[in-house]
């Protein structure tokens, strides 16, 4: 099953009522805000960063770009079932990625060992990297300031982001996808507004397969 | 929204005036006024306050200006760092440890600074709460691993990063270590020695002694961690200690039946600029999933 059905038998199962209205009114605002259009764009170099792994581990972008290209995704976190769903589709197609020279890495401003139970917890097999205030998602453009009728149904889900980020901001990445190319410059830009609605794996993977022939196997 | 957006509003707040923060900035004022608008929209509300030749920040503006600010410059030291990375630059990072804290935990952090940046030198400097949150204060140290008993100046950023369980220590010739556990009332009338009266130690066993009634022979005193062992192992009393510090010989650790424990708190000033290793340590501590870290750290067995 496409990804697309997943999320959206999800869709339907979850957002019904105000919770429905509360995150239609959080994506229309970031329509009108055209946060899209202001993400790092293909062309782009990405940014110099240095961040721990689930493991503990620092990983840098030279570290990351030196295997090859890398598919990087932003999550919210494991608390959000869109993202996780997304996650293991993209774990579904990591051998392929990993034939293509790719690299697949998934950063969330969850801090505490979070990012460690959501590989763990959802089987993953990719590096899951703790973005600490989100400063690699701001320098990527990505970051969003949810509106207070949101912000009011993740507490009454029992979902604390300042807990959960170690911060009070209460700011969450764009369930945005990134394709960089070996010289950390961006080559596609895939900025879903909607964590409801995300590219579909095999787009991505199409993009790398081509990026990965283009480069002749360098 | 994105540091662009960011950089244009920190300079209108700077200037109040939409042309010159435009020429600051190096853009046109319809770019600057399109992008400040789009940040209100994200915001959910109005950042300034246009009145005919004057502009103000508006109460949301006010309250967004910190914030924003310190998000720009986490972005900009984070690239600067990075920067820092590719030319191999010293990375110093001085930590104050309270006495309190157990610093095994922290080994596999300190051990991945080392091997990820050239140049790295770690200074640990031993204290108080009340000490390290002073020199922090005055940047003698770049951050500091504190109990977090006693609350902490508003200045510093506070990160609770696990829960350390507290032992009985003493000599395997103790009355007390037939037994696995102990309970707090076993340490009537018993010995116990502490490395400061003032510690979050000392404050901790006295509170628990005070709520069970219970009322120790004799109270001595070590001026270092290492002195009350000493003692410890002389036969002189028995004393607490975290449950992951490792121990020398010839001492052995009884579980509390009633729990005592306390936070293991970090501690940074708010808004200081980070060198690359204090940013990389204070990323790494907040990251961790220290509750299995500190399980998994090899204490003594019991």
């Amino acid at each position: 099953m496409a990804l697309a059905e997943r999320l959206a038998d999800l869709r339907e199962a979850r957002f019904k009522g105000r919770v429905r209205i509360a995150y239609e009114q959080f994506v229309s605002m970031l329509d009108r805000a055209e946060v899209a259009a202001h993400a790092l764009p293909p062309g782009a170099p990405i940014p110099d960063f240095l961040l721990p792994s689930a493991e503990g581990r620092l990983l840098s972008t030279a570290g990351l770009l030196a295997s090859g290209p890398l598919v990087i995704t932003f999550f919210r976190g494991d608390w959000c079932p869109f993202c996780m769903l997304t996650l293991a589709a993209l774990e579904e197609i990591l051998p392929e990625i990993h034939a293509a020279g790719g690299t697949l890495v998934a950063m969330t401003p969850e801090t505490g060992g979070r990012a460690l139970r959501a590989k763990r917890g959802h089987g993953l097999h990719f590096e899951v990297l703790s973005d600490v205030d989100n400063t690699v998602a701001m320098q990527f453009g990505v970051v969003v300031n949810p509106p207070g009728s949101y912000r009011a149904l993740l507490s009454e889900a029992g979902i604390d982001l300042a807990d959960r980020h170690g911060n009070p901001d209460g700011f969450i990445p764009l369930p945005a996808t990134y394709l960089v190319d070996r010289e950390g410059v961006v080559r596609h830009a895939w900025i879903d507004l909607d964590v409801t609605r995300r590219v579909e794996p095999a787009t991505i993977l199409d993009a790398l397969r081509f990026l990965s022939s283009a480069d002749g196997g360098r | 929204m994105d540091l662009t957006q960011i950089r244009y509003f920190l300079s209108l707040a700077r200037t109040l005036n939409f042309t010159r923060a435009a020429e600051a900035c190096h853009v046109t004022q319809p770019a600057l006024t399109k992008s400040i608008q789009r940040l209100e929209e994200e915001i959910g509300g109005p950042l300034l306050l246009r009145e005919r030749a004057l502009t103000q920040l508006t109460a949301l503006g006010q309250s967004m200006l910190p914030l924003l600010e310190q998000i720009y410059l986490a972005a900009e030291r984070a690239k600067e760092h990075a920067a820092g990375l590719k030319r191999q630059i010293a990375s110093p990072l001085r930590i104050g440890f309270t006495a309190e804290a157990p610093m095994a935990p922290f080994m596999p952090v300190f051990a991945e600074l080392a091997a990820k940046l050239a140049g790295f030198e770690l200074c640990l400097v031993d204290g108080s709460d009340a000490g390290l949150s002073d020199a922090l204060l005055h940047g003698g140290l770049d951050a500091a691993i504190l109990t977090g008993a006693a609350s902490l100046p508003d200045r510093l950023n506070r990160w609770t990063l696990f829960t350390d369980a507290k032992v009985l220590v003493m000599p395997p010739d103790h009355p007390l270590a037939t037994a696995e556990t102990v309970s707090i009332a076993a340490l009537d009338g018993a010995t116990v020695i502490c490395r400061a009266p003032d510690g979050a130690m000392a404050k901790l066993l006295a509170l628990a002694l005070q709520e069970h009634g219970v009322c120790p022979a004799t109270r001595h005193q070590g001026g270092t961690t290492s002195q009350v062992l000493d003692l410890v192992r002389a036969g002189f009393g028995i004393t607490l200690s975290s449950a992951l510090v490792a121990l020398p010989g010839g001492l052995l650790k009884r579980k509390l039946s009633e729990h005592l424990t306390h936070d293991v708190v970090l501690a940074a000033v708010a808004g200081r600029p980070f060198t690359r290793a204090t940013d990389a340590f204070i990323k790494l501590a907040r990251a961790r999933e220290w509750a299995n870290a500190a399980g998994e750290t090899e204490a003594c067995p019991l």
